[in-house]
Parts: structure tokens; C-alpha cells; sequence
């Protein structure tokens, strides 16, 4: 019990590999029936007229640093990801995640370029951040602007799409309150890049599950908002992601 | 049908692996930077005490880099000389002289972030060290000298120039900086552990003048000083004990924990007994995190610990927290209560009805000058907790009226404490 306790994470992610394992031996068999339809992708560039929108929804497990809550709490992070393809080989990306207490919705352009079985893209996001906490009796609010840059490649293998993606973290302003005091109010800083491995499989029809492997080097990680006042410095935080195109 | 693996098919994972691995936060420490067979210290004689004195106050800074602000603190500690800045950089530096010049040397480090390095300094025997070799008010004090950075040899310049000493007003008023968790947290990568003997040895170098420690009782009903509900790798290494401390006996904690820099965690007594016979810290507030009979083992311990420094005659102050209702009725449920040294976090009334000596709200809640006055009024002391914005600081000390301030950064409070004209 001692070694499962002190294992969670691990064996959790011993789990999420093997379903990923389970998926790309097996899952491939009952697709085959659609592998002449091209595979739906939220980050291998597509064109597909017929398509101008589509989304995913999906499930993110962070561990935000021991230093900063002081205990091993780990959160689901709810996320809604949309595109839309715009003429040219410009598309409007979205992004909503949410841990009820912290909230992130951001909006940017993308570039797209494709040839053959591979995928680039270039984009710009602007995100607003907006948290409320009541703790020890106060309303603890938190608002926010980020900016990503971002760029992302793709490849695809047979029925899987295998893509990196990178991004600097801008932070244009963050404000926390705490009752009616001003915890925190600081602008325009770096803070930080994050890396991140998406496999997208397709499932059945157009059902495609992406499994997502992210590290945050940031020194604000907008879902703990509210440690933020103190710490003046980078920590990695790992996010593994679940979603279904929708 | 099993498909044979390919290393190619393996790839992915092994991307993934990557992300997760370098994702995993690692372990790390900042290491205090030691200039080792260069230290300037050699062949230096140890500064007279009255010496010591004659150095403190506040200095106007001339850096190559404006990293330090424009004014600095100095003032000494039982052990060491500390430099207090505006923005949480502090230097802790050891001091000697040969003939009539005096020679610094020690590090910075900034409390909020990861930066530190090297510093040597020197007064030189006309800008001061004549006068202060010789236990003399020197017309002027003139401190030259370089920094560095990490475990880099001091190249950058530093010159700090005396101005003044300090105001009246500080010097009249008996004012409280409060390190939480013994002095320190872990967390902001200090050398020793928080809540350990060597914390409680160290804090003063940071400019505290009392700690916090945090009362936990072990299931004999020992009382030992720890934060956490729980036995983890963020205060602990890792060993063969888990899940509740309060679970285990003491003698599974003391031979089977070691904190995080390897230390063993102490027991209230032997932490007491360190903070009277071994520093200089006049004040104690013990964080009761355990609210069911745990004052029948601590205020034993308390009322043990005040006799011995009145004994020794060191003024120390030694409260039991307050920080719960719960913790309260068990309070209210020892015999003679309202005799107790206590310091509650709840309301005014909670305070008067235990009779406690401090009342300390949680710093959120304003600087409350009106019912800080009336504490005052009944000779009761008004603490506030946990503070560690420095711009929250400065306006605390400004407009408020506390006594002192409990937070993680004692440095800052250090610096616009002794700043006040």
C-alpha cells in the first residue's frame, strides 16, 4: 500500500501509456475501415472545405510544484479546443481550460503550411486569465494577460499523427487581489516556454483520441494563481492531457 | 494478433518520456558560494564587540548594477554582519581585521529568487577602520568592494557609504521580526531545513529578531516542531516511514525521518532549548497545529522554557498560538488558562476572554489601527501574520501600528524597519 501511495503519479502515467499502447496496436484494425477518409487533426494543417470548424474536449492532469501548495494535490483541468479554418492558409485558433477556481481563455492566429505527411505551424495567442478562491474568509481574485507565441510540426504515420509543439509564455500583466488588497500587480516579463507531444489516433469514424504530454517551465502557472505573490522563479510543471475531437 | 515492435513504432513513447521526464520537478538546493584558499579572512583578527556597533546603520549604495537599490541596511547579528535590501536581496558576511583594516567577506543571495554570489569588502584604515578597531565613532565610514555572482570570484563593484545611524525611533521601539517555520521555509531553497535546530541557528543571519515554529504531538505524546499533516519528500528524504506523522511514536520519527537537508526533526524542548541558551531570539510563537489535548504537553514545556530563561536571565518571550476555536476551548480547558502566555488569531473578544499577552490577525485583513490601539490600551502586543510582499511590508510599517510582523522574507521587514527616520 506504502509503495502505491507513494507511486500514484507513476502508476497513473504506467496506465495512460499502456491504454496509449493498447490504442496504436489495436485500435488501427478497427479503423481501417475508414483509411480512406482523411484523418480529423487539431494540429496537423487541414483544408478540408467541407470542414471549417471543429473542436476537441479533453481532461488534463497537472501537479503544480510542492513548493508552491505545499502539499501533492493533483487537479483535473477541464479544456475545449476549437479551429477554424479561414481562406488561404490562415486559421483562428481557441482555447478555454478551466479548474472552476482558475480559468484561461485565449485566441490567436495560425499560419499553416503542409507537404505530404507533414505539418507546420506558426501562431501568435492572446489569453486573459481570471481565478476566484474564497480562503480563511477573503475573495481572492486573480486577473490576467498572456501572450503565446507558438509553433508546432507535425507528422503523419499511417492512422497517427505524431506532433511537437513549442511555445514562450509572455506575461503582459497579472493582478491578484486578496479582499481588497493588491497581492500582486506586475508587467510585461518572460515567463518561461513550454514543450508539449501530441499522438492522435483515430478510434472509429471520426473519432480521434489525443494524448498529450506537456511541460511548463514557467514561473506563473496561471491554474495556481493564487501562490504566484512570492515565487520569483522557474519550476517545471508536468500536464498529461486526454481529448476527443469532437 | 500482436504486432512486433519496431524500434521505430517506439519513438513516440520515447518523445513522451522525454517531456515527462525533464517535467518531473527536480530536487535542487542553493548552495551558499564559498571563496575557499582566497578568503581575505585569513590572518584576521575577530572584531572586538564594542567594535561591532560602531558599523550599523545605513549606507548609500554605489553599485556597477543598481541590483542593490539605492540604500542599504546594516546591521550585525549574533554571528555575522547582515546587508538587508529593499527588494529581499540580503548579504551575510564575517568580518576581521589586521592592523587598522577591516575585512568583509560572505555572500548575497536574494530571498525571492535563486540568485546569489560572492562578496569581499574592506574599510580601509582613513575611510573608518581606525576608529572602529579602536572602539571609536568614526567621522565616516566608507565599506569598498566587489560582488560576483554564483560561484563566480567577486568582479562586479561595490561601494557602500555611511549615512546615518539608526533613527531614534527605531532604536526606542521594541519591534518584532517574526521568521515563520523556525526562521525559514524549505521552500525558498535556504542551506538548512525549516523547523530544524540548525534553522533556529541560522535565522538571525536574516535579520529575525523571534520565530514561528509549528507544534505537532507524536502519538507518545511527544511535542516536536514540524508543518505538515504528513511525512513527504518536500520537507523529508525520502526513508522507510509515510502517511501521518502524528501516527508514530517519537522514537520512529527521531530514527527513522531526516529533513530535508539531512537534519533530525527536534523536539519542542530541545528546540527551546536551543533558541534560550544558544541566540539571541527574544521571541517564540508556537503554531499549535494539534488542537485536542495537545496543550496539556506543551504548556508544560512553555512554562519549563520561560523558568529557564529567566534563569538565565534572557528576555524571551514564549506564547502558544491560538489559530482555531478548537484550539481555543482546548486551551480553555487547562487549568488557569487565562495565565497562560498566549497569542490568538481570532477576534478581540477571543483574545480578552483567554487574556492572551498578543493578538495577531492574519494581515489581510488591514492594518486595523483602532483595534490595535485598544490591544495596546490593555498592555496586550498586536502581531500581524503572514506578510511578504515588500511593498505590503513597507506600508505596514508606515501606516501601521503592530509590533511586529510574521513572514518569510524577516530580511525585508529588516530593511524598512531600520529604515524608519
Amino acid at each position: 500500500m506504502k509503495f502505491i501511495r507513494e507511486n500514484v503519479i507513476g502508476l497513473r502515467l504506467l496506465i495512460l501509456l499502456i491504454l496509449a499502447g493498447y490504442i496504436t496496436v489495436f485500435a488501427q484494425e478497427e479503423s481501417s475501415i475508414n483509411e480512406n477518409r482523411e484523418m480529423p487533426s487539431m494540429h496537423m494543417p487541414r483544408y478540408d472545405k467541407a470542414i471549417k470548424y471543429k473542436a476537441s474536449i479533453g481532461l488534463s492532469m497537472v501537479q503544480p510544484p510542492k513548493d508552491m501548495v505545499e502539499t501533492a494535490i493533483q487537479a483535473p483541468l477541464f479544456n475545449y479546443h476549437m479551429i477554424y479554418n479561414l481562406p488561404w492558409k490562415f486559421s483562428v485558433e481557441g482555447d478555454f481550460s478551466s479548474l472552476i477556481v482558475s480559468n484561461q481563455i485565449s485566441l490567436g492566429p495560425r499560419i499553416n503550411f503542409s507537404k505530404d505527411k507533414l505539418g507546420l505551424k506558426l501562431g501568435w495567442d492572446l489569453a486573459f486569465v481570471a481565478g476566484r478562491l474564497k480562503q480563511f474568509g477573503f475573495n481572492n481574485t486573480t486577473k490576467a494577460w498572456l501572450q503565446y507565441p507558438n509553433i508546432s510540426g507535425s507528422y503523419q504515420c499511417k492512422k497517427m499523427i505524431y506532433s511537437l509543439k513549442a511555445e514562450a509564455v509572455l506575461v503582459a500583466s497579472v493582478n491578484t487581489k486578496t479582499g481588497e488588497n493588491e497581492l500582486t500587480l506586475v508587467r510585461n516579463f518572460y515567463n518561461g516556454y513550454t514543450g508539449a507531444f501530441y499522438i492522435e489516433q483515430r478510434l472509429h469514424k471520426n473519432k480521434v483520441l489525443i494524448i498529450g504530454f506537456k511541460d511548463c517551465y514557467v514561473k506563473y502557472y496561471w491554474p495556481v494563481w493564487l501562490t504566484f505573490s512570492t515565487f520569483n522563479r522557474f519550476y517545471h510543471v508536468p500536464e498529461i492531457s486526454l481529448s476527443w475531437i469532437i | 494478433m500482436m504486432k512486433q515492435i519496431k524500434m521505430k513504432n517506439l519513438i513516440p513513447y520515447i518523445i513522451a518520456f522525454f517531456i515527462l521526464a525533464v517535467s518531473c520537478n527536480r530536487d535542487y538546493d542553493v548552495p551558499i558560494p564559498s571563496i575557499g584558499e582566497n578568503s581575505i579572512l585569513k590572518g584576521t583578527n575577530p572584531l572586538n564587540n564594542a567594535s561591532k556597533p560602531l558599523m550599523e546603520g545605513i549606507y548609500a549604495t554605489s553599485a556597477t548594477s543598481g541590483r542593490f537599490g539605492d540604500t542599504i541596511v546594516v546591521k550585525w547579528n549574533r554571528t555575522s554582519l547582515s546587508f538587508a535590501c529593499y527588494n529581499g536581496i540580503y548579504f551575510v558576511m564575517n568580518a576581521g581585521y589586521l592592523d587598522s583594516k577591516i575585512s568583509l567577506e560572505g555572500y548575497w543571495r536574494d530571498a525571492y529568487s535563486d540568485g546569489t554570489g560572492l562578496c569581499t569588502m574592506t574599510i580601509a584604515e582613513a575611510e573608518g577602520g581606525n576608529e572602529i578597531v579602536n572602539e571609536i565613532s568614526p567621522q565616516k565610514i566608507i565599506i569598498r568592494g566587489e560582488f560576483g555572482n554564483g560561484e563566480g570570484l567577486p568582479d562586479q563593484s561595490l561601494t557602500l557609504t555611511y549615512l546615518r545611524s539608526f533613527s531614534d525611533k527605531v532604536k526606542n521601539t521594541k519591534f518584532n521580526i517574526l521568521a515563520h517555520r523556525g526562521g525559514g521555509r524549505t521552500s525558498d531553497k535556504l542551506p538548512v531545513s525549516e523547523n530544524s535546530i540548525e534553522m533556529l541557528n541560522f535565522t538571525e543571519k536574516l535579520g529575525s529578531t523571534g520565530i514561528e515554529v509549528d507544534v505537532r504531538i507524536t502519538r507518545d505524546k511527544v511535542a516536536f516542531i514540524y508543518h505538515d499533516s504528513d511525512i513527504n519528500i518536500r520537507l523529508t528524504k525520502k526513508g522507510p516511514l509515510s502517511g501521518e506523522i502524528k501516527a508514530y511514536s517519537w522514537q520512529e520519527l527521531s530514527s527513522y525521518v531526516r529533513l530535508i537537508h539531512g537534519e533530525k526533526i527536534p523536539t519542542l524542548e530541545a528546540a527551546l532549548t536551543f533558541v534560550v541558551d544558544s541566540t539571541n531570539l527574544n521571541a517564540v510563537y508556537l503554531d499549535m497545529k494539534e488542537d485536542k489535548e495537545a496543550m496539556a504537553v506543551v504548556i508544560p514545556i512553555q512554562q519549563k522554557m520561560l523558568q529557564r530563561a529567566r534563569d538565565k536571565g534572557r528576555n524571551v518571550s514564549i506564547v502558544v498560538g491560538i489559530p482555531s476555536t478548537n484550539v481555543l476551548n482546548d486551551l480553555m480547558n487547562y487549568p488557569d488558562y487565562q495565565t497562560i502566555p498566549s497569542l490568538c488569531e481570532l477576534t478581540v473578544d477571543d483574545v480578552r476572554t483567554v487574556n492572551s499577552i498578543v493578538w495577531a490577525p492574519r494581515w489581510t485583513m488591514g492594518t486595523q489601527n483602532e483595534l490595535v490601539k485598544q490591544m495596546h490600551a490593555e498592555g496586550r502586543l498586536a502581531i500581524c501574520w503572514t506578510i511578504d510582499n515588500p511593498a505590503w511590508i513597507k506600508d505596514y510599517l508606515s501606516n501601521g501600528q503592530f509590533d511586529g510582523l510574521l513572514t518569510n522574507f524577516p530580511s525585508v521587514v529588516a530593511y524598512y524597519h531600520y529604515i524608519q527616520k
